[in-house]
This record gives structure tokens, C-alpha cells and sequence, in this order.
């Protein structure tokens, strides 16, 4: 009988034993598989952070159209031009850094803002929609205001 | 500090709301961690309704719009003291209470590894982009902008007559960030990034809490981890765009119907809550209505044949009743102050116009019945689960055939509208694809899909956690009732 009780009991704790060790096994595998992908999205998100330092394209961007906020009315449109025919993220972050005005592709404005990829095509744009250049912000980027310098 | 103050104050206006409408019989510190976890979001959602109505009243952005916050706030916190006088009392003289077992072994410490790791790549992802992804910049803070700079003029972005943005995209996240910088007097991207940290972590601490209380302590640390283990999630997290804020209101919304069938009695509080809870989503994204419209359809379907269909139309009016006044504000801001982003598709299409993407109804018609249409978006679903999921998917039907799965009796109506409110999510945004009448429906998915399951992964994950057994309770029978659950009056909170 006293047998019985013990072997009985051996069996409950050797089953114990082997839901832990399942449990276990289990949360162990959870665990390094979320540590697993955690760690290299980390070290995904620390290369980026390496290699741009900082200074991201859109803040870069700003910076040199918060040079010309102050030459441009409060709000209203500002023409937009670009020699460009996919030139979306330069209009967009235009658009970003000097709202509330509504930057518009449009060459009819008074005051506009061109992005050219070539010198060439900025004179003959400047010449053809009488345009004179106000402030040039960089290489590319240039205000112009509708009329003769 | 200032945006921080902001935060601050719209979590405690977020608690008392939910405390005051959380069921009588519930206690200051019952169900506490899902109630912090619930304000983070609701308190957002809330402060950004109330600066759009001053907005909408004063015509611009003034300084004295933070009163109005701390008059919300006072208001609350009286209403709270006199109706939750004597909790409040028994709090304070007895402490809180809420006291964290010092229970440490590796699953705990695993667990705080993979929070301040993942904590470290949100904080990397701001610090090299801290103007978000293009729709972050381009949508949310761009509007934000707007409302900040414009002046009496800061409709004009919403009111697009150069049709160049998308202009009626909800105010929750613009009205947020608008209004941290109101708070701070400046602009600053800390803002928007504390935003999207807020609501990142509420919902992974929200999966924990909610999964420790339907299921066990264990089970919620493994849906948290696993959640945060799927870096998708916290690179669109900290893309601090409005999918993850929606996938918070969403899992809020399905927790709080699970709730109700843990805490006995009538639970129109929670009711009123759910309603604010979808009321909030549409204010998120417009994808939030479909949640709307989903959540009566569901409860119809779940409760009606329990309860009696008396029982369902008195449900239904409570969560009209918490709804309505959200709703009112999206209506009067789409109707007055937004025209519609469907403007773009309009001018390429034929009349006579439905009101789905301003087609004709035999482009509808077509659309629904292409074969080719819903093969394409099926493989593409597919594609994109397994990019969220990656190795989990085959992890997942593991560990169910491993635990085993709750007893059938655990399984009540807030499970069945949890399953149904998420089906009709995916159906809905399936059929919207299949509806999209332009040539560009492979880019427009390549580019969408994946947001819109980030929306319903937080929930798809809390319902198979509870449907799943828990470590600790599964014992060799494969299938089986395992310990106590919902609904069980003696299950302690």
C-alpha cells in the first residue's frame, strides 16, 4: 500500500517535472527568438542612425527654405518649378517647411521657388516667364520674383 | 517639459474619464494597469476633440486653449472625488496596493531586455529620422503646421483648393501634436515623437495587462514580447504615422468587450466607453470607421441571441450615445472644413457617381466581380502577413498545439466580437481594394497593405492569446478547460 502511495506520488512528480520542463522549453524558445529579432532590428536601427548622423534629407532641406521664409509674404501661394518630372520630395518638403503659405506647381505665381537640375534650363525659365532671381539657396534650389530686377 | 505637462494632463483627464465610467463595483485598483494603459489613448483622443472645438470657436490657435484643459481636468477630478469619494479614501489609507510581485526568473528579465531594446530602437529610429515617414511629415505634421502657423487661415490646408494634399484625413493626431506645441509655444519634434511613444507602448503594456487578467501573468508577458518581437510593428511605430494609435483603439475596443464578460453585472460604463473608444478610431483614420459600423453588426450577432434583441438595442444606444459626440465633431470637420481626398479619382470618371471612390456603378460592379481583382489582393494579403509574421506564423499553431486552448465556457459574447469585429476589419479593407477603380491597385496595395494589418495585428495577437491556454495552466490534455477565466465569478482580478 505504502508502495502503491509512492509510486503513485514518483508519478505525479516525474509528470510535474516534465510539464516544466515543457513550459520551459517553451518560454525559452520565445524568448531568444523575441531577443533574436529585437537585437537586429536594434542594430538595423543604430547602422541608420551611424550613417545619417543627425542630419536626415527633410531637416537638411529645411534648414535651407527656413533661409527664405522671411522674403515670403505669411500665407498665400508660391509658385513651384522643377526640371525635374518625379520631383515630389523637394515640392513636398517646400511645402512642409513654409507652411501655412500653399506652395502650388504653378508658374503663374509671383514669388516662385525652382529646384533645376541644370543652369541652363534655370536662365531660359528665368527669361521665358520673366522671372528674376531674389535669392539663390543653394546649387539647385532658387526664388525668384515675377518681374525685371 | 511643457509637452510632457501635455501629456500628463490628457492621461489623468483619460483616467478619470474611464475610471468614473469603469463598472461601480470595480475598486480604484482592479483592472488599474489596463485603465492606464485605456487613459494613454482616450485622453489623447479626447484633448484633441476638445482643442478642435475651441479651434473651431476662436478661429485660431490661442494660448488659453491649455484653460480649457485644465478646467476639463478640474471638472473631472471633481465629479471623481464626490461619486469615487470613499474608494478614493480606502485607497489612500490602505496604499495602493497595486504591488508588483518581486517574482523574478528569465521569462521577467527576458522581458525587460526586449522592452528597453526595443525602447532604445524607437528612441534610434527619432534620432535619425525625426520628421517620421513621408505620410508622418507629409499628413500629420504638415496639417499640424497648418494649425499651429495658420492663424485664422489654417483651414486652408483642409479646405484644398489646390488639391494637393489629403485633406480630410481625421485631426487626432494633428490636434495632438498642434496642441503639445501650443503647450510648449513652440514647435518641436518631440511632440509628435512622444505621441507615438505613448501610444506604442499603451498598447504593448494594454496587451499585457489585459492578457494577465483574461488569461495569466505569464501569457500577457509572452503576447507583449511576442508583439514587440515583430519589428514591422515598431518601425511603422516609430514612422509616427496613425496606424499604430488606430491598432491602439482597436485592441482597446475588443479588451473592453472582453471585460464585460469578466465583470458581472450590467456594464453600460464600459458600453458608453466602447462607443467612445470607436468614436476616437474614425477621428484616428478614416479606416475607423469601418470599426464603427463593424461593432454593431458584431454585437448583434454575439449577444441578440443570448440576451434578447431588447437587450442589444439598449447596448446599441449607450455606444450611440458615447459615439455621437465624436461623431458630430468628424462630421462638422469633413462637412465645414475638409473637402474630400476622393476629389482626385473624380475628374476620371463617368457619371452617374456612387458614393464609393466617385465611380459608376457599373465600374462597381465590374470591380467586384473581376476574378483577377481578388486574386491579386489575396496574394498580396498573404505576402504581407508573412512579412509581419515572418517565423511567428509557423510559431504560432505550435504553441496552441502545444498549450491547448481555453474551455468552450470561457469563450463568451466579448471573444465572438473580438473574432467578428476583426474579420469585418479585413473584409472591409479587402473589398475597399476590390472597389478601387484606378489602374494603380498593385502600388496602392504595395504601399497600404501592410499599415492596414499593423492596425488589427495588436488585436489579432490579444485573441489568439486568449484563446490559447496559459503556461501555467496547461497540463497534458491537449484541448481543455485550464484554469479559471471570464466570466468566472471567482476568477480574481
Amino acid at each position: 500500500m505504502i508502495l502503491e502511495t509512492r509510486k503513485e506520488k514518483n508519478s505525479n512528480h516525474s509528470h510535474n517535472n516534465k510539464k516544466m520542463i515543457k513550459l520551459n522549453i517553451i518560454l525559452i524558445v520565445i524568448c531568444l527568438a523575441v531577443l533574436a529579432a529585437t537585437t537586429q532590428h536594434f542594430f538595423k536601427e543604430f547602422k541608420y542612425f551611424r550613417l545619417i548622423r543627425g542630419s536626415d534629407e527633410i531637416t537638411r532641406l529645411e534648414e535651407k527654405f527656413s533661409r527664405i521664409k522671411y522674403m515670403l509674404p505669411p500665407n498665400g501661394v508660391i509658385g513651384y518649378y522643377s526640371d525635374q518630372p518625379h520631383d515630389s520630395f523637394t515640392l513636398s518638403v517646400a511645402r512642409y517647411s513654409l507652411s501655412p503659405r500653399i506652395i502650388e506647381l504653378d508658374s503663374n505665381q509671383t514669388i516662385i521657388i525652382g529646384n533645376f537640375s541644370q543652369q541652363s534650363i534655370l536662365k531660359k525659365y528665368a527669361e521665358a516667364n520673366s522671372l528674376y532671381i531674389v535669392k539663390k539657396i543653394d546649387k539647385n534650389i532658387v526664388l525668384f520674383r515675377k518681374g525685371i530686377d | 517639459m511643457p509637452v510632457l505637462l501635455s501629456a500628463a494632463v490628457s492621461i489623468a483627464i483619460g483616467f478619470i474619464i474611464i475610471d468614473l465610467l469603469w463598472p461601480q463595483k470595480s475598486t480604484f485598483k482592479d483592472w488599474f494597469g489596463v485603465k492606464v494603459c485605456l487613459a494613454v489613448g482616450t485622453g489623447s483622443g479626447i484633448v484633441s476633440c476638445i482643442f478642435f472645438v475651441c479651434l473651431v470657436l476662436s478661429g485660431s490657435v490661442k494660448k488659453n486653449f491649455i484653460y480649457s484643459d485644465f478646467i476639463l481636468l478640474i471638472i473631472c477630478a471633481v465629479i471623481y472625488m464626490l461619486r469615487k469619494k470613499k474608494a478614493f479614501k480606502e485607497f489612500v489609507k490602505t496604499g495602493s496596493g497595486i504591488g508588483i510581485k518581486k517574482e523574478f526568473n528569465f521569462l521577467y528579465i527576458a522581458a525587460i531586455a526586449v522592452l528597453l531594446i526595443s525602447i532604445a530602437s524607437f528612441i534610434l529610429r527619432i534620432l535619425h529620422h525625426p520628421h517620421g515617414s513621408w505620410d508622418a511629415w507629409n499628413i500629420y505634421s504638415l496639417g499640424a503646421r497648418f494649425i499651429y502657423r495658420g492663424g485664422a487661415d489654417w483651414t486652408a490646408a483642409f479646405a484644398n483648393p489646390y488639391h494637393w494634399t489629403l485633406p480630410d484625413y481625421p485631426l487626432l493626431l494633428q490636434g495632438n501634436i498642434a496642441r503639445s506645441w501650443n503647450y510648449s509655444d513652440h514647435e518641436t519634434i518631440l511632440a509628435p515623437a512622444l505621441l507615438a511613444f505613448q501610444f506604442t507602448f499603451a498598447s504593448i503594456f494594454l496587451m499585457i495587462t489585459s492578457v494577465s487578467i483574461f488569461s495569466s501573468k505569464k501569457q500577457g508577458i509572452i503576447a507583449g514580447m511576442v508583439l514587440l518581437g515583430m519589428p514591422v510593428y515598431l518601425f511603422h511605430a516609430s514612422c509616427l504615422v496613425a496606424d499604430v494609435p488606430l491598432g491602439f483603439f482597436i485592441l482597446a475596443l475588443i479588451v473592453m468587450y472582453c471585460a464585460m464578460d469578466k465583470i458581472q453585472g450590467q456594464n453600460f460604463g464600459l458600453v458608453l466607453l466602447c462607443g467612445i473608444t470607436a468614436g476616437l478610431a474614425a477621428w484616428t483614420k478614416n479606416e475607423g470607421f469601418i470599426l464603427v459600423i463593424s461593432v454593431p453588426f458584431a454585437r448583434f450577432v454575439t449577444i441578440t441571441r443570448h440576451y434578447g434583441l431588447h437587450y442589444f438595442l439598449k447596448e446599441t444606444g449607450v455606444f450611440i450615445a458615447g459615439l455621437s459626440p465624436i461623431l458630430i465633431i468628424i462630421l462638422y470637420f469633413k462637412l465645414n472644413v475638409s473637402s474630400p481626398e476622393i476629389f482626385f479619382i473624380k475628374p476620371e470618371m463617368d457619371s452617374p457617381l456612387t458614393p464609393i471612390f466617385n465611380q459608376d456603378i457599373k465600374t462597381l460592379f465590374r470591380s467586384l466581380t473581376d476574378i483577377s481583382k481578388y486574386m491579386l489582393v489575396a496574394k498580396v494579403f498573404a505576402v504581407k502577413i508573412v512579412e509581419i509574421g515572418k517565423w511567428f506564423l509557423l510559431g504560432f499553431p505550435i504553441y496552441l498545439l502545444l498549450q491547448g486552448r481555453i474551455h468552450k465556457k470561457q469563450l463568451k459574447a466579448g471573444f465572438y466580437t473580438s473574432i467578428l469585429i476583426l474579420l469585418i476589419m479585413i473584409s472591409g479593407y479587402f473589398t475597399a481594394f476590390l472597389a478601387y477603380p484606378l489602374d494603380n491597385l498593385g502600388w496602392l496595395m504595395e504601399t497600404t497593405t501592410l499599415r492596414l494589418f499593423i492596425q488589427v495585428l495588436p488585436g489579432i495577437l490579444f485573441v489568439f492569446f486568449f484563446f490559447t491556454a496559459a503556461p501555467e495552466e496547461a497540463g497534458d490534455r491537449k484541448i481543455g478547460y485550464h484554469g479559471q477565466g471570464p466570466g468566472d465569478p471567482e476568477a480574481k482580478l
